[in-house]
Order: structure tokens, then sequence, then C-alpha cells
């Protein structure tokens, strides 16, 4: 047998395998339901629980914007890795649906009302899910908010998974929460053109994308709160050079990709699961070694079997 | 023989003696301040007017998990003024005073001192006479005019409660969240370090203006803070000897 030949019949067993894994892959989607939803959490923490529940968190795989997305990419695990809490990919099952009390505050502590289970680390715990650009982590990584060691629960109550409500300061909707700890600014922006106009802090420190339902999934807005160029070109545009006009962009030196200090180990240490083709591939590897190593044998009874047949 | 009368001379004597006697115990009690044996830790909190913004989350994170009702406040964030350009606030919890006034003034021993320092409230014995709250140089009691009833609008959202509710008619007070530092140390925690044995307002705080820890070990933030830093309590003057400490604003150069 030569060479090339050994290797197009391990190749053709590879293929076979990795065909088959995908198959069977793809034809089971994760419709799996949770494995175990006994936490009693709500017991004693009802008030905490029935805010959860209707906030973002508690709604993570209930929420039609996510049903409906994750139903028209024929229903991938990867996405289940976030919007449920406890998943298996092996399995395809999880422990509870929505981000649950689990998800942040670690498995139920037998000796719990003695001993609290605080959430550790609050913005590192947000981040293995709200990671990357698209989820707004790296912008605030660069925020002036996040170099002071604000955590996000600073300005988000993690369960209801929305913005804090701080009695309004003479000011309506997010600027409240804003002008809460900026004062300061505020005094002197009340007087400003922009205010009166109606402008808020938020459109240009915090360049939001409408609202939730017109956004695409997954966009946030920007989280590193520094205003630039295209929050102006939002209503001056007509006024103003395009953020594509290289001379204009020289003259306003905004760098927001450098942050001051950036620590390492931001990347979560939670394992990322296989896709579908991930567990072909590693089929097909596998068909392909066997078949190297086979393949003498494998030709052997073949030949045997088409000389058998010749005989007859 | 008659007997011996008391004269005037020996009557005037004796009582010299006795009045004497009586103010020197008493000058001798009050000398020796709390009754209570001072413990191995003084909790002490510190707060930094430079860093307070006057955000107001040390009040909600407090009647979250005190459950306060929504006209007290225990721990209250007024503005005091401006250095330079910059507004400058008092964020005032009860001051656990060394020598408080409140304890003294109580008439049926509900206010007492701890022996780590903190002026505790016992809830059952008040009898709402108000003299507390009355002697108080730093406003920190309120009174219970009515039964709290119904949901807590700062929870969940700042927090869960942790204590009972007060009744009707007694006064309550800031107690430096001396269960969240009793349980803390039960799991041996370090309050001021360990978030979960350290008060809520303290937690809370989002530009860690509020400092709090043991002042008895040197090696404490606190301890630090204040060797390093200039430092006053509210109304000195007054002998209290407050166990909150403000660092002053510095004006920006």
């Amino acid at each position: 047998m030569t060479k090339f030949g050994k290797f197009a019949f391990s190749l053709a067993i590879a293929l076979l395998a990795a065909g088959i894994t995908l198959a069977i892959v793809q034809a089971k989607p994760e419709t799996g339901a949770p494995v175990e939803q006994t936490l009693n959490c709500g017991n004693c923490h009802a008030e905490t629980q029935e805010a959860w529940h209707g906030g973002a968190h508690g709604l993570a795989n209930r929420d039609s914007l996510f049903t409906d997305a994750w139903a028209e990419q024929g229903q991938p695990g990867a996405c289940l890795v976030c919007h449920v809490t406890g998943y298996d990919p092996s399995t395809g099952t999880w422990k509870q649906d929505g981000v649950s009390c689990e998800a942040c505050h670690g498995q139920a502590n037998v000796n719990h009302p003695a001993e609290p289970m605080p959430v550790q680390e609050p913005a590192e715990l947000c981040g293995q899910c709200h990671s990357d650009a698209r989820f707004g982590w790296q912008e605030w990584q660069s925020s002036t908010h996040y170099q002071r060691n604000m955590t996000c629960t600073i300005c988000h109550d993690p369960h209801t998974a929305s913005l804090k409500a701080v009695e309004g300061q003479g000011e309506e909707g997010h600027s409240a929460l804003c002008i809460n700890c900026h004062r300061q600014y505020s005094m002197n922006f009340s007087y400003s053109v922009h205010k009166q106009a109606g402008v808020n802090c938020i459109d240009c420190h915090l360049r939001h994308y409408g609202e939730q339902a017109d956004r695409d999934v997954h966009t946030m807005p920007d989280h590193s709160f520094t205003a630039n160029l295209d929050s102006c070109n939002t209503c001056h545009a007509s006024e103003m050079h395009t953020s594509s006009d290289e001379a204009s962009a020289s003259l306003l030196p905004i760098d927001l990709s450098q942050p001051e200090t950036t620590e390492s180990g931001q990347v979560s240490d939670q394992p990322s699961p296989l896709s579908p083709y991930g567990y072909a591939g590693l089929a097909g590897l596998l068909g392909l070694a066997g078949g190297m190593i086979l393949s003498p044998w494998l030709d052997k009874a073949y030949r045997r079997v088409t000389k058998d047949g010749r005989k007859q | 023989m008659s007997e011996p009368k008391l004269n005037r001379r020996d009557f005037l004597k004796l009582s010299a003696v006795g009045v004497a006697v009586i103010s020197g115990l008493k000058v001798i009690k009050y000398a020796t301040a709390s009754e209570t044996e001072a413990g191995p830790h003084q909790w002490v909190m510190v707060i930094d007017q430079g860093k307070c913004t006057g955000c107001g989350y040390c009040t909600l994170a407090c009647r979250a998990h005190n459950d306060v009702p929504p006209h007290i406040s225990w721990n209250e964030v007024t503005l005091a003024g401006q250095v330079g350009e910059k507004p400058v606030y008092i964020a005032r919890p009860c001051m656990q005073c060394a020598k408080a006034p409140c304890v003294d003034v109580c008439p049926v021993q509900a206010s007492t001192y701890r022996p780590d320092g903190i002026v505790m409230m016992d809830y059952e014995r008040c009898i709402g006479c108000r003299y507390c709250e009355v002697a108080c140089p730093y406003s920190a009691r309120s009174f219970n005019w009515e039964t709290f009833e119904g949901p807590n609008p700062a929870v969940p959202e700042w927090g869960e409660p942790e204590v009972p509710r007060r009744p009707r008619g007694v006064v309550e007070k800031c107690c430096f969240c001396y269960n969240r530092i009793d349980r803390g140390l039960s799991l041996g925690l370090i309050p001021g370090v360990d978030p979960e044995a350290t008060p809520a307002c303290i937690n809370i705080c989002p530009t860690g203006a509020r400092v709090f820890g043991d002042f008895n070990d040197p090696e404490s933030n606190v301890s630090k803070l204040l060797h390093e830093r200039a430092s006053f309590r509210l109304r000195e003057e007054l002998a209290t000897f407050p166990r909150v400490y403000y660092l002053p604003s510095i004006p920006e150069a």
C-alpha cells in the first residue's frame, strides 16, 4: 500500500467520523431543561428574588429577545454559558434558569444564614459574561470610574440589572445618577445651551443606542464615559468635519484605547464551550490518526473481502 | 451627768466631712468615665471629606441594612460649605462617644456602652422619654412616632435588613452595624477589611471616603490614616470623645 493510499484511506475515515459527529451534534439542539431548581433563597430574600425575577438577569433565558435570537441561530449551547446558570456542555443541561443567585453568590453555603454569602470581587465577576468590547468591558476598563476602583454595582443594581435609582437632584432620568456624584460639573451644566436643548449627561458621555428593543443584541453603551468626536457629530455633523477626516482627528488627539493601567488576567478563566464544529474537528482528527494506524489491517481485510467476493 | 450634746460646731464639722466625702465619690465616678471595661477592640470610623461627593449612598445602604424608615436617617449627609470650588459634605453617623451625653441622661439605662466602644440601644428597655435625643449634640437620634409598616423603599436595591424593626415609641440610632461586626468576628473576619464584617455604609461608599477599623490595632487602616493625616472630630469642645474622625478636605493647589 502506498503512502498516498494510506493517507487517502485514513482521510476517508476521518471525514466519515467528523461527518457522523456533526450530524449527531446538530441533530440534537439544546432543549435540555434545568436539572435542579431547588434554590430556596426566596424564602428569606423574597424582595430581592422578586426584583431579580423581573430584571435582565432573571429573564436571561426567558426574555423573547433571547429566545427568538437563540432559536434563529439553532439553539447553540455557547449562549447558555452566560444565559443560564451551571450549564454543562456535555449533557446540555443546566442547574438554574437565568443568571441565578448561585451564578454570582456561589453555591449555597450549608451554614448560610449564619455565614454570609457575599459576592467576591463584583467587577471581575460581571466581566466573566460582560467581557469584551461587544459587552462593554474593554471600554469600561479604560474609564476613570474603573481606574478609581469603582465597581459595576455602584451604578447598577445587580439584582434588577438596571440602573440604581437615586433621588433626582432636579434632574430627570439617568442624569440624576451622574449628578448625584458629579455635582460640581452639574452646576455649570445647568446654564449651558446643551442643557436648555434637553441634552443630558449620557447623551454624550454614555453613547447609547436607542431603546433596548431597537438595539442589536449584546451591544452595550460605551462605558468609557468619554465624549468624543462621534458624540458631537450626533447633533453637529453638519457643522463639523467628519470623524473620518484625518485632519480634524489629528487636532483632537482622543485616545480611547489606552487605559492608564491595564491589569493582566482580565481574561475569563471560565472554559468556553465547544461548538459542534469543535467536536466534529476532534472526531476528524481521531479518525485520521486511527486510519493511519489501522490502514494496513483494514486494507488487508478489504482485499480479503473483495477477493472472496470475486471467487463466489 | 447629762449626755454630751451635739453642739453647733460638731454638727458643722460632721456636715462638712459628709459633703466632702459625697462630692469626692462623685468626682471619682465621673473621672472613671464609662463604667464598662475597655475591650481589646475599639472601633472607629474615619470619613475623608475630600473624597465624599455627598452622593448619599451611605444613608440608603444604612436604611436598607438596618430597616430604617424613609423619614429617618441614622447616617445623614449634609452640605457643610465649600473648600475652593469644591462642595464639602459632612456625613454623620452616630459618633459612638466615649463619654456620651445620651448614656448619661437615660433614666432607664437603655443606652449603654459596649466594651468595644459602641453605644448600644436596648429597644426593649427604652421608654421613649426622648431625653437622649435632646442630649445628643450631633442629632444622631430619632424618635419613632409611628410603627414602620409596609415595605422599605430602600430594600432590596440598597441591601437587605439584618436587624429587626424598632417598635413605635422608642428612640433609634446608628450602632456601627454591631451585628455585622460580631458575626464577622465570630467567623474570623476582620471588621474594616472584610466587607461582611464591616458596616454597610463603609461598603457602599463609591469613592472610598469612609474607612472603618480598630483603633487599638496600629496596623489597621484607621490607625494609619489618623497617624498620617490631620483629623478632627465634631464638637470636640464638648469632651464627648467621638469615635468618628474626619479628614478635612484639602484645597486643590
